[in-house]
């Protein structure tokens, strides 16, 4: 894919997450999308940041597949996937200033388009776009913990699977059992079972 | 962890002192800038307003868009799927700020219901009186952000908790709003942990012998 059509489609991400757009966030979002620029390819296990580290401001999945984990002690949740064509950030970094506290780990060969803090600034004090972007920002993350924490309390464990399977349709090839089950917050013989009676593994 | 202090009655004034505390945390140091305009929108609040159990501050369906400080008690958020069956998928406690998401994210009826779980305090900004703070106000947007923020900070830790240990989770919770040991029912807690009622008292009984 051509660098213009990503930066094209990255626009169409900005746009598509304010409420009410206006010229200034229209001429901002067009400057934003063409200051991304590609990362060099992450591998299967390549972490794109670390808990701790600083990451970049946002990010943009050209292609593959990428895990958001927060770890404490033993344990380890699945924040959430991010699927080609999604724009998205680390929260910490970019809401709260500071390291990140989860970690993102690619689950196949990704193609990552980045945006720095400095860039990202510089552009919101050209375009004055006040906390426009940052509040889209973080509606978006809203929408999303809405919505999975809708799958995870609603749904059984059979139609849990099957949901993230249409999301994600690579899901069984992508993650080890262990994660699928931390994913679906399901213990591993409920998984065990669910795979064996609906999809035959 | 909250204190778990029922009160009887609350004062206006300590509950706009409370209130725009919690603003000058959120706002940091930018509090100083805004610290008139903070005063101005602390007074536009009305309360505090006592509810009761069962009281609700809006139901499945409403397209206001007030905005809700729970100074004292505990509210729940409860969402029905499409079969009818209802979750909980928040609880709201003291120094808590509550909005329709759902007005707020998609402009839609409101599809959960906040609804009060144990004698509960707030404060409320109308949403005809947001509008003389909101239209172009950059401290406006400014103070979206940062309470969106807390808001989120919340959401994160909740997909952490129900991504682990259901009794974890439910010691997380119970940690954090020690009201609903005595005000919430054994149903609730499980509508809240997304586990069956029988689940949910196995938990109880694990944590109690703990």
């Amino acid at each position: 894919m051509s660098p213009e059509i990503i930066k094209q489609k990255i626009q169409k991400e900005l746009l598509s997450s304010l409420i009410g757009n206006s010229e200034k966030n229209d001429a901002a979002s067009i400057e934003l999308a063409g200051s991304f620029q590609p990362m060099p390819q992450l591998g299967r296990g390549d972490f794109l940041w670390r808990a701790g580290s600083h990451s970049p401001f946002l990010f943009f999945l050209e292609s593959g597949a990428l895990v958001e984990t927060y770890s404490k002690g033993v344990n380890t949740s699945m924040i959430r996937l991010v699927s080609p064509g999604t724009l998205f950030w680390c929260e910490d970094v970019v809401f709260y200033n500071q390291g990140a506290l989860t970690q993102a780990k690619s689950l196949t060969n990704s193609s990552v388009w980045y945006l720095s803090q400095e860039e990202f600034y510089r552009i919101h004090k050209v375009f004055g776009s006040g906390f426009d972007f940052l509040n889209a920002f973080s509606l978006v993350t809203l929408g999303n913990y809405r919505s999975r924490t809708a799958q995870l309390i609603q749904l059984n464990p059979e139609k849990r699977l099957a949901h993230a399977l249409g999301q994600y349709p690579a899901l069984l090839s992508l993650l080890t059992r262990d994660e699928l089950a931390r994913f679906l917050a399901l213990s591993r013989s409920t998984l065990h079972r669910v795979l064996k009676q609906g999809y035959g593994r | 962890m909250v204190d778990n202090i029922e009160r009887d009655s609350m004062d206006q004034a300590d509950s706009r002192k409370i209130l725009l505390e919690c603003f000058q945390q959120s706002f940091g140091v930018d509090f100083e800038l805004n610290r008139l305009w903070l005063e101005r929108l602390v007074e536009a609040y009305d309360g505090p307003h006592l509810l009761n159990p069962g009281d609700l501050l809006w139901d499945m369906g409403d397209t206001r868009n007030d905005y809700f400080f729970v100074l004292d008690g505990l509210v729940s958020e409860f969402w029905v799927n499409d079969c009818g069956e209802s979750f909980i998928y928040a609880f709201i406690g003291p120094k808590e700020f509550c909005v329709n998401e759902s007005h707020m994210l998609f402009k839609a009826p409101s599809k959960s219901r906040l609804q009060v779980i144990q004698p509960t305090w707030v404060m409320v900004l109308r949403q005809e009186k947001e509008s003389e703070f909101r239209n172009g106000n950059t401290a406006w947007e400014q103070l979206s952000y940062e309470v969106g923020k807390r808001i989120l900070e919340k959401r994160r830790e909740r997909i952490r908790w129900l991504s682990g240990p259901k009794g974890e989770h439910l010691r997380q919770v119970i940690t954090k709003y020690p009201g609903l040991l005595n005000h919430a029912t054994k149903e609730q807690i499980a509508r809240y942990l997304g586990v069956s009622r029988a689940t949910a008292y196995r938990l109880f009984t694990n944590l109690a012998r703990k």
